[in-house]
């Protein structure tokens, strides 16, 4: 109890003291004592009023009050008694009144003012004064006790200021529409026989007695009553603080319904009703609050609860139930609006913690089911948010620390929580948080891991609902897990503030017939999902490093891009794989086309959408067509037609064994292509400028080299398809033994050798601006054996016509010659039309694996004479570039010979024909004489050996694609190092030195190292046995005033020893 | 004291708080009495609070012997009043003697002290901000007495403001909370 001095009385001498002012208060005659309340003083005293009126008083604390309530207050209240209370204590005053008759208090504090004025029935009221008519009034009305309230600012209350002027503990509890009010008259009204109205109740209704509660608020033009309704209970239901009420609000009359109803069938449940009934419509709105699920039947409890009902432009219905079944958790909320008889949906949402079909079963049937484990192959989870810590979050976790920890983890304002509207419920070991701002749900797992829940929301107008903020706006995002693989995940947000923002993602889609993934084109560069802005909500979803097929969409008011990813796989034949980039005014489109493993398509299209109207873009079509017979039709056509005109001039097995031996011998005539490219190198080093001489010598070496390779892949695949087909020959020698069917599977066989073509690509290209605009096409392709490449560029007026019929056309005029040759068998017989050699397998298994060997030394070669240059002068040489390119294209020209070999010969037809052939000898040995069978039993041991052959052959073909790769990377290395050069000339500010005699000295030292001098094969190049090498490199060190070191001049001595051809 | 006996009083002149007064004094059998009656002072200048303790102590203690209860209670209470207490020094508060009673009665058998002290304060500072505007002081009064007696008290205007507000402090205490 707090201590109130104000005098005290001394026990043991019974001294007494007293502390008191006299004075004026208010400008009114005074007497007060000073007093000691808990630690604060206090101010204590009586005011003599000189019987001055209320609104005076109220003037000297707030004129301003006074001024806009005075009229009031003279017609309600008369003249002050003659002394009043007062109190000052923790800076609050007040001043009042009590007696029979009336009541006064005056509460003031900082800016805020309270003036309670109770008018009670005095019986001994003056006639003609306002407490005479109130009182008479009140007898035939019933008014038990009569309140004028009204205040200013919020610091005053009006249970504060009743307590102490009634004298009472009742609160007057004020309707919460009503608080905002700052003029309320509030009373108990009692109907009963006594009075009038009783009287009239009692005759109408039949209520005998009814005590009421009765609250009238004014504010500015604004109006409202409320009567509070006695306790209404049956056996169902019970209504307790019911207030109906009417208001005049902006012109406009309302009627104006709350109280607390519950059911006696769902015990602790709470609805709070509001219902407003106006000129324009009326709403009922029923809202429960349980603080923890109410059970209601089996395994299903509810929670927070509110329906509401209503007429607006059309009858509007509007609910939203939180409804638990054991493991789940279901949200949902409807809102209709029939118009006419049509209900439009203006509100749908639903939430829903994970699901999976046995966590489903279980939640409803309520027990475990043995085995049902074993379904669990649908899952419908929340999405996770993309928060690496985990939240140290609980149920009993306040709100304000729950807001600010979530708030700290997220990188977008339109996730931020706050803390007022925040809903936190443990659930299944987890923690739900709702946002009712927003009306979205999270959950966190027990590991502390938050997710959005699954949910779907669409709002076609802001709203509220129960206690939850409504606004326009779509909002979607859940996570389907299919058989614990298989994901796909989406979110959708619309609103009006933030735009349109689209993300699904399917991650892992292998349905056997059917495979989604991403495209595998995508570029972390300029992925727009690779560098979200900070701001973005999507950072808080996406993981640009799992693969999967994307989709994201991005739509606002300052920013528009899209992106998408995605391959499509059907049925192992059909796979498209599209990548569109839509951003800041640039689009690119790259899409992919596949078809049976046999057709590439791959479209590229860069432009500035801004210039995209003026026809400034630019596009690339490639058409990869390798393995692919069928291409530009016309010209497909025609060399089927000629490769038919041709076989039917073939008319005996034999006949076709000839020809398909000549088409193997025509691959002679690449030897000569290959010399050709020889001498070329040849005339490069010739021509090239003496300082060079020597580098450019060791280059065309090197590239020589490869050619000599690639010569030597032509014997091997003459001598694979040779061996084949002299498998052949001997079996159509003895096809009366071995029958038709082997002849059959031989004529398959060799029927690739007469084939010899494929199409290694067709390129399709186009640029096009306003003031250029061309369309070039090219392909390539290998007919019997010899390579074709047209290039063609077609002009503006082509382009406007037909483009395909005029690249074909143009193909066609320039391959005729050709294919007439093709139709008139002029490849036949030309066995001599060039000088070759005759390889065995054995020879030619050497040589391949002499040749790999020659193209590691070559490429290793090239590489380090490169870096070496750069080391020493700081600089690349020019020709670098041409020698890296030449050298490429070498290196590939052994790839595609090597390829001949295993497609010279349908082998899998030929190794059945084999097999056929050899168990028909077995059958028949006895009958036939043994000479019979011994060539064709040679036939098959070589061909045996060339499968042998054509194994080394994939496996040298692994060797060159290793190589290219170190070429590859080699380009690169020599960009960096050239740059570092450059980057220390800028710092030092100095060019180095440059030892052109220790270049060419170190670089004749890496000739010995990669192409030993003991290396002597026939036919191939050795470098460090080159005498025009040793010459130039000579020439060029006497040049720069230098010689050779002594280790060179060892190495010159064992070269010039034993036999060596020079190459060069 | 018999009746028909013959009764003698002399005026004493003594001083206390500051003031010079006229009592009475009756030399009885076996002892003295004293008695000041209510009278209005004038013409002193006071004395500061400590001053008036020492004196009412000693006076106390003169009479019966017995020292005074803790007086710290009143500058307690002075003090806790004011907006900020430690800028108050009691020391300058003067205190002047308004009206005063004093009744002594030393016998064999009983000692008697009764008194009633009614004093002016001149001070500033001890009315609270926030009630500045709306309070003027024309007077402020400490009254100390430990006599029961009504006539002294209505005489001295002695009375407590639960009296004026016809509530018991305890009371008053409660509803304020």
């Amino acid at each position: 109890m707090p201590e109130w001095k104000m005098g005290a009385a001394m026990k043991a001498n019974k001294m007494s003291f007293d502390i008191s002012m006299d004075g004026t208060l208010l400008s009114m005659p005074a007497k007060l004592g000073i007093g000691k309340q808990g630690t604060g003083g206090s101010v204590r005293g009586v005011m003599q009023t000189n019987k001055m009126n209320l609104e005076k008083v109220l003037r000297m604390i707030d004129a301003q009050l006074a001024e806009s309530v005075g009229s009031y207050l003279n017609t309600v209240t008369s003249c002050l008694p003659e002394q009043m209370y007062f109190q000052y204590q923790d800076n609050q005053c007040i001043l009042w009144f009590r007696s029979d008759g009336s009541q006064l208090g005056i509460l003031w504090r900082e800016k805020s003012v309270a003036v309670l004025y109770a008018i009670a029935q005095d019986e001994r009221a003056a006639a003609g004064s306002v407490s005479y008519y109130m009182t008479k009034a009140a007898q035939a009305l019933g008014i038990k006790q009569m309140f004028l309230f009204l205040k200013k600012g919020d610091a005053c209350d009006l249970p504060q200021l009743a307590r102490t002027v009634t004298g009472k503990e009742k609160e007057l509890k004020v309707p919460s529409p009503l608080q905002s009010y700052n003029l309320l008259f509030c009373g108990s009204f009692c109907f009963d026989g006594n009075t009038v109205i009783g009287k009239a109740m009692d005759a109408l209704f039949g209520i005998k007695q009814v005590e009421l509660d009765m609250f009238f608020g004014a504010s500015g033009k604004d109006f409202c009553g409320y009567v509070l309704l006695p306790v209404f209970q049956s056996g169902a239901l019970t209504v307790e603080e019911l207030y109906f009420g009417i208001g005049f609000k902006a012109q406009m009359v309302q009627m104006l319904l709350s109280g607390t109803f519950s059911f006696s069938f769902l015990e602790g449940v709470l609805f709070r009703v509001q219902c407003e009934l106006n000129n324009q419509g009326f709403c009922i709105e029923a809202f429960a609050k349980p603080d923890k699920p109410k059970h209601l039947f089996h395994t299903f409890s509810i929670g927070d609860t509110c329906l509401a009902i209503g007429y607006q432009n059309g009858f509007i219905f509007q609910i939203f139930c939180n409804l638990y079944m054991g493991e789940i958790k279901l949200f949902g909320a409807l809102g209709l609006t029939v118009t006419g008889s049509v209900p439009v949906p203006d509100l749908i949402s639903c939430a829903v913690t994970d699901i999976t079909l046995p966590v489903f079963v279980r939640s409803i049937v309520g027990k475990q089911i043995n085995g049902l484990e074993a379904f669990d192959f649908i899952q419908l989870l929340g999405l996770p948010m993309g928060v690496t810590d985990t939240f140290p979050i609980k149920a009993d976790t306040p709100p304000e620390e729950t807001a600010r920890l979530f708030n700290k983890r997220i990188s977008d304002k339109s996730f931020a929580l706050s803390a007022d509207r925040l809903r936190t419920e443990c659930f299944q070991d987890g923690v739900i948080l709702t946002d009712k701002k927003r009306m979205r749900h999270y959950y966190i797992n027990k590991g502390g891991k938050l997710q959005l829940q699954a949910q779907f929301y669409y709002a076609m107008k802001n709203m509220t609902l129960g206690d939850y903020t409504i606004t326009r706006g779509i909002f979607t995002c859940c996570t389907l897990r299919l058989f614990d693989k298989t994901e796909f995940q989406a979110l959708l947000s619309i609103s009006e503030t933030d735009g349109l923002m689209a993300y699904a993602c399917i991650r892992n889609l292998n349905l056997g017939f059917l495979k989604l993934e991403g495209s595998g084109m995508n570029t972390q560069s300029d992925n727009p999902l690779t560098s979200l802005p900070q701001n973005s909500l999507l950072r808080q979803f996406v993981n640009p490093n799992e693969k999967g097929a994307v989709f994201y969409l991005r739509a606002g008011s300052t920013e528009v891009s899209f992106y998408i990813d995605a391959k499509l796989e059907l049925l192992g034949l059909y796979r498209f794989a599209a990548r569109i980039l839509y951003a800041k005014g640039i689009i690119s489109v790259d899409t992919r086309f596949s078809l049976a493993e046999c057709l590439d398509v791959s479209l590229h299209i860069g432009a500035n959408y801004a210039s995209f109207s003026s026809a400034n873009f630019s596009f690339e079509l490639v058409v990869d067509c390798t393995g692919l017979e069928k291409k530009l039709k016309a010209v497909q056509d025609k060399i089927n037609q000629a490769i038919d005109n041709l076989r039917n001039k073939i008319n005996s097995a034999k006949k076709r064994l000839t020809d398909a031996q000549n088409q193997v011998n025509e691959l002679y005539g690449q030897i000569r292509r290959l010399d050709n490219n020889i001498e070329n190198c040849r005339n490069a080093i010739k021509n090239a400028k003496w300082y060079k001489k020597a580098f450019v010598a060791i280059a065309k070496g090197i590239e020589i080299a490869a050619y000599e390779v690639a010569k030597a892949g032509i014997y091997v695949a003459i001598g694979v398809a040779k061996a084949a087909l002299e498998v052949a020959k001997q079996i159509v020698n003895i096809s009366g033994i071995v029958g038709e069917g082997v002849l059959r599977a031989v004529n398959g066989a060799i029927t690739a050798t007469l084939n010899l073509f494929f199409v290694r690509y067709i390129r399709l290209a186009s640029k096009v601006s306003t003031s250029e605009q061309n369309f070039s096409a090219e392909i390539e392709f290998v007919a019997l054996g010899k390579t074709y490449h047209y290039q063609t560029t077609i002009g503006r007026s082509a382009l406007s016509g037909n483009p395909t019929k005029a690249l074909s056309d143009n193909m066609n005029n320039r391959m005729n010659n050709d294919l007439n040759n093709m139709e008139q068998g002029a490849f036949r017989s030309n066995r001599n039309r060039y000088k070759h050699e005759e390889y065995t397998i054995a020879q030619n298994k050497t040589r391949l694996r002499d040749g790999m060997l020659q193209l590691k030394s070559g490429t290793n070669l090239l590489c380090r004479m490169q870096e070496n240059y750069i080391d020493g002068c700081g600089e690349s040489m020019p020709e670098f570039e041409e020698f890296n390119v030449s050298y490429g294209q070498a290196m590939n020209d052994v790839t595609s010979l090597l390829e001949l070999a295993d497609r010279s010969v349908d082998f899998h037809d030929m190794n059945d024909a084999v097999a056929m052939v050899e168990e028909e000898m077995n059958r028949q040995e006895e009958k036939v004489r043994d000479t019979t069978f011994i060539p064709v039993k040679k036939a098959i041991a070589d061909y045996k050996d060339s499968l042998d052959l054509l194994k080394a052959v994939q496996n040298s073909m692994g060797q060159i694609e290793m190589q290219q790769q170190t070429f590859n990377t080699h380009a690169e290395t020599m960009k960096k190092k050239e740059q570092e050069h450059q980057k220390e000339m800028i710092e030092t500010g100095t060019i180095p030195a440059v030892d052109m005699v220790q270049v060419l000295n170190q670089t004749e030292e890496l000739i010995y190292e990669e192409f030993p001098i003991s290396r002597n094969k026939k036919g191939m190049i050795n470098l460090s046995r080159e005498p025009l090498i040793h010459q130039y490199l000579d020439e060029a060190r006497s040049e720069f005033g230098g010689e050779e070191t002594e280790n060179i001049r060892k190495m010159r001595t064992r070269a010039a020893k034993g036999r060596y051809e020079s190459r060069l | 004291m018999a009746a028909n006996s013959l009764n003698a009083a002399v005026a004493v002149d003594f001083s206390l708080i500051g003031t010079s007064l006229h009592a009475m004094y009756k030399k009885e059998k076996e002892g003295y009495r004293i008695l000041l009656i209510p009278s209005l002072q004038e013409n002193n200048e006071g004395v500061s609070i400590e001053q008036l303790m020492n004196d009412v102590k000693g006076m106390i203690k003169g009479v019966t012997g017995e020292e005074a209860a803790n007086m710290d209670e009143i500058t307690d209470t002075l003090k806790s009043a004011a907006d900020d207490p430690s800028k108050i020094n009691l020391d300058e508060v003067r205190i002047k003697l308004n009206m005063a009673y004093l009744y002594i009665s030393k016998t064999s058998q009983e000692d008697i002290l009764e008194y009633a002290f009614n004093v002016n304060i001149q001070t500033t500072g001890l009315i609270p901000k926030a009630l500045q505007n709306i309070i003027t002081v024309d007077h402020l009064g400490l009254a100390i007495w430990n006599t029961e007696r009504a006539q002294i008290l209505n005489k001295m205007s002695i009375a407590k403001i639960e009296d004026y507000l016809g509530l018991p402090a305890e009371k008053a205490a409660e509803e304020t909370t």
